[in-house]
């Protein structure tokens, strides 16, 4: 319930609010060769989230029914998860270290405490010059999402990420990636979801694990590509 | 003497309203894939751009152009194909900004947006490439940090974008007031709506202007 009406504010005040500010990377004005990865990419938990649910629209009792609901639904989806032995955070990490490497980056992984669990670090360790760049990536949320009762559930994905030069803290890049999107926020980068990935209802989310985690890494792979491609040189 | 003139005053006014409540909406506009007929001109006109202000500190400044047959158009010497160009000077200023120049998804059509930085005397400074662009909430973008050199920024239309199609789904929420009997509620509806767009010669662009303090 309370995630639900943080929800609904945030859809409420997007209209007026400044947009996201994002800070797009000038290759030839900050060429880098070598990125360090932060390891710790945040530690959220999995989302199978129906945003205006019906129980959500009927007062206390309807709220109290709905939280009840999408806990359940929330709780399977995890367990298939787990089930199949995946890793949410590793499999973005793998696959944003991968599209780097494509791309021409050296790319080392750094181990470094002070994450909040969905923000990205306010300080960096200055390393003298053995880091050039730290990567920082908040995998904000995954999972599944519907805009709201009577419409499919379509994999999700939220990441935030920016590139930070240690010696002197300048912010190379910065910006949020957001597959399927339930509303339009101003100044994020929208990815639109595969179509070939929907489900009806909560039995078909849950009727084929298989894919159903497909569907989950297809959206964590896409944000950590097109995170990867802001950073083109 | 003056009911007979007030009462088909109040008639005319009542059909009025009747046929504005009932009058279709025109439909949305549709892509335009041919380029300007011209003749166009040789080079980009400077003269005339739309001017940007500087926005107070983490605020945004908005400017929309209309991009149609009626703008002033160029004959692009790369492609050999005309083009219509709206030109938005970059305003001079001691703070760190970010332009996003953003085509906004119609209901049928995307502008094709080209984007290029010019100097003061319309020299291009930078051509951005197609994968610089992203599609951001707001619709087809680009986002970029205007240099010291940079004084203006037009926008074009690539001509190899015209034509194509891009399918969407767009995710959101709406709401409705309903009376309960006890007096009015809001109820939350989702709506989940696959669109399909193409990329298109005419459309809207929009300069938005963000002063990051």
């Amino acid at each position: 319930m309370r995630k639900f009406l943080a929800v609904l504010a945030l859809l409420a005040t997007s209209a007026c609010a400044t947009p996201y500010v994002a800070i797009p990377y000038e290759a030839d004005q900050n060429p880098v060769a070598t990125i360090t990865l932060i390891e710790d990419v945040g530690s959220a938990n999995v989302m199978a989230y129906e945003f205006a649910s019906a129980g959500g629209n009927f007062g206390l009792v309807g709220a109290i029914v709905d939280a009840g609901v999408q806990s359940s639904r929330r709780a399977r989806v995890e367990e298939v998860l787990e089930n199949a032995g995946f890793d949410a955070q590793a499999f973005f990490r793998t696959r944003l270290t991968e599209e780097l490497e494509a791309l021409g980056y050296a790319v080392e992984i750094a181990q470094i405490d002070g994450r909040n669990r969905a923000d990205l670090m306010e300080t960096y360790p200055d390393d003298g010059d053995e880091v050039q760049a730290y990567l920082d990536t908040v995998l904000r949320s995954y999972g599944f999402v519907s805009a709201g009762a009577g419409t499919p559930f379509r994999p999700h994905a939220s990441v935030e990420a920016q590139l930070v030069n240690p010696d002197t803290d300048a912010v190379l890049m910065r910006n949020a990636v957001i597959y399927a999107s339930v509303g339009q926020p101003q100044g994020q980068i929208v990815l639109s979801p595969n179509p070939r990935h929907v489900y009806n209802n909560r039995e078909e989310l849950l009727e084929d694990p298989d894919r159903l985690v497909d569907a989950v890494r297809a959206a964590i792979s896409e944000t950590a590509v097109t995170v990867a491609r802001l950073l083109a040189p | 003497m003056s009911r007979a003139i007030v009462k088909p005053g109040i008639a005319v006014l009542a059909l009025a309203s009747f046929a504005t409540a009932c009058a279709t909406p025109p439909p949305p506009p549709v892509a335009v894939m041919a380029p300007p007929a011209g003749p166009c001109d040789e080079s980009m006109g400077i003269e005339a751009p739309l001017l940007l202000e500087v926005p107070n500190p983490n605020r945004a400044s908005v400017m929309a152009a209309d991009v149609t047959a009626e703008t002033a158009c160029w004959s692009n010497p790369e492609t050999g194909i005309n083009t219509p160009y709206v030109i938005a000077q970059l305003p001079q200023s001691e703070s760190q900004l970010l332009l996003t120049v953003i085509a906004p998804l119609d209901r049928l059509r995307t502008l094709a947006t080209d984007v290029r930085t010019l100097d003061a005397n319309g020299q291009v400074v930078r051509h951005f490439e197609r994968d610089r662009f992203v599609t951001l909430g707001d619709g087809y973008s680009l986002q970029l940090t205007p240099r010291a050199e940079e004084a203006m920024v037009a926008v074009s239309v690539d001509p190899e974008l015209v034509g194509l199609t891009h399918e969407s789904i767009e995710m959101g929420i709406s709401t409705s007031q309903v009376y309960t009997g006890y007096g009015t509620a809001t109820m939350y509806h989702g709506h989940d709506l696959q669109t399909e767009r193409s990329y298109s010669f005419e459309g809207r662009v929009v300069f938005r202007l963000l002063n990051v303090e």
